[in-house]
């Protein structure tokens, strides 16, 4: 039988912080791309070339200010649930995660930086923060960029700028995205024609862990396609007023859902079937977790969760990641069980919050 | 409505391509949709096979077993390898695959013709384009705040400058073709 145990602070997903009052923009995200010259980039240097460009680059990126205090996670040397729970922070892509020796991620004490070591590209800088700063995120990644670019000679070309493994990354190597919480949109089933218009604009739209996690809690992100041919500022003002646009839509989207038209009460009854399931359910998996946690989110920018403070909300998140909840508990079940695990743990701090109860007597 | 591709003329050809996830559709004028995009009909294809295949007919490219076989001397790479891998070799495969790259480029980032923005310290840039980079964004600022008559100049200084600076990266490119 499993037992409680306290969540700390720390294990709460990062980029929730972040979050505006409503939670529609999670996470804001600035990634830069750089591949040092003279070196083949990642996905085509030999065995040797990684691991001792890779020890090079860790010592360049550990002597930054930025990561006094902060972690080196080798990818050689940590295992599968530290694996599952950097990606779920957002602090590593899917392709750090599986490569091996020579990759490595440096983050900083904050988790507010964090610098992947042979990814697709010798470099990958990333700087998180709430929306709405870009010019400090820029400002943060900019002056990394130009540190580590001090000690170390980028694959640059006058006309085709920052060169990166994938062509669709050149020029600035600049990625600017936003973590998006749009249950309004998706639950009105209008967020066809807005991915559409959104590529339309030159902007991806994936799952909030990339592939295979398709609106997942309702979360997008959303990130700029081109990176040539336009300077940095002008790649994050562009930006701005498309977020700006789609942040409204999703509140309009909200408002049409909690007046209900011809279908009232529908999404109070949505609200208190999620609070219902995660006070009661036996067995919980990570997607249907976060869907639930989902319209808790979307309930408390209603105001109706008296009870959920901001950091309790964060916590429940923390149960429902897979890696954040191994690492927690930090003993080692059978992939199967984790729905059980989870689904107890959820139980008992949903019931210690008292969430269900509030819900029904506003009623 | 203005071609995506060269922006100039009028876009009379409606175009469908995908890469990955995303499909694109352009609208493009007749001399743009014949120097990119010839194929239709089928699947969707590929913006690069697409890209390649018109090249190629054109005589712009070398057949696809020749291309396969272009190799860089510096990590080996053939471009056979680039298409399984879908990624580059060492920065000096951009200039060993640059002629069968540069439409391709040019296509996903919507025509776009040369860098603009950040240069790592100790890359001397032409003065035309770090002019450039600041009229842009000072012609944005004027528009945004509807100051009509600067945004004009802006616009006109703007113009001259590319001239400047279009001839000197059109004769870049093409030295590197082989």
């Amino acid at each position: 039988m499993t037992r409680r145990f306290s969540i700390r602070k720390e294990s709460f997903p990062p980029w929730l912080r972040y979050r505006d009052s409503d939670g529609v923009v999670l996470c804001a995200r600035i990634r830069l791309a750089r591949n040092v010259a003279g070196h083949a980039f990642p996905g085509w240097a030999g065995e040797e070339e990684t691991k001792t460009l890779g020890r090079e680059l860790e010592k360049r990126v550990g002597a930054l200010p930025v990561f006094q205090g902060g972690t080196l996670y080798r990818m050689e040397t940590i295992g599968p649930v530290e694996r599952m729970w950097l990606r779920e922070c957002q602090l590593i892509s899917a392709d750090l995660a599986s490569r091996g020796e020579g990759s490595a991620v440096w983050i900083s004490e904050g988790q507010t930086v964090s610098v992947m070591i042979n990814e697709e590209d010798h470099l990958r800088i990333q700087v998180f923060g709430p929306v709405g700063e870009w010019d400090r995120l820029w400002t943060i990644a900019d002056a990394l960029d130009t540190a580590l670019g001090e000690g170390v000679s980028y694959a640059f070309s006058k006309r085709r700028g920052f060169l990166t493994a994938c062509p669709t990354n050149l020029g600035t190597g600049l990625r600017a995205s936003v973590l998006m919480h749009l249950p309004g949109l998706i639950l009105q089933r209008e967020m066809g024609p807005v991915v559409k218009a959104l590529q339309r604009l030159d902007y991806t739209v994936r799952g909030f862990l990339g592939e295979g996690t398709d609106m997942w809690g309702n979360m997008v992100q959303v990130s700029n396609q081109i990176t040539w041919g336009r300077s940095e500022r002008e790649i994050l003002r562009d930006f701005e007023p498309v977020v700006a646009e789609l942040v409204q839509k999703e509140q309009w989207a909200r408002d049409r859902l909690k007046e209900g038209g011809a279908e009232k009460g529908v999404v109070e009854d949505q609200v208190i079937r999620a609070a219902a399931v995660l006070s009661y359910a036996l067995r919980l998996s990570s997607e249907e977790a976060l869907h639930h946690l989902s319209m808790l989110q979307l309930a408390q920018s209603y105001g109706w969760m008296k009870n959920l403070s901001r950091e309790a909300l964060e916590g429940l998140y923390g149960f429902a990641l897979t890696g954040h909840l191994q690492k927690a508990v930090g003993r080692g079940y059978s992939l199967k069980d984790w729905d059980f695990v989870r689904a107890f743990h959820m139980r008992a701090r949903m019931i210690e919050l008292g969430i269900l109860d509030s819900l029904s007597q506003q009623r | 409505m203005q071609c995506e591709v060269c922006q100039k003329a009028e876009a009379t050809v409606h175009w469908k391509a995908q890469e990955g996830e995303k499909v694109f559709e352009w609208n493009l004028c007749a001399e743009c949709a014949q120097k990119l995009f010839q194929t239709s009909g089928g699947p969707l294809p590929s913006l690069m096979d697409a890209i390649l295949e018109n090249e190629e007919q054109s005589g712009e490219v070398p057949l696809k077993e020749e291309r396969d076989g272009v190799e860089c001397p510096v990590c080996h790479m053939r471009w056979r390898d680039y298409r399984k891998t879908k990624r580059i070799g060492c920065a000096n495969c951009y200039e060993v695959f640059a002629s069968f790259l540069t439409n391709f480029i040019r296509a996903w980032h919507k025509g776009a013709e040369h860098h603009v923005g950040k240069v790592p310290r100790g890359v001397a840039v032409k003065d035309s384009r770090k002019r450039e980079d600041e009229l842009r964004l000072r012609l944005r600022e004027a528009i945004e705040a509807e100051r009509y008559e600067e945004a004009a100049c802006l616009r006109d200084a703007l113009k001259r400058n590319e001239g400047d600076f279009s001839s000197s990266s059109s004769s870049s490119s093409s030295s590197s073709s082989p």
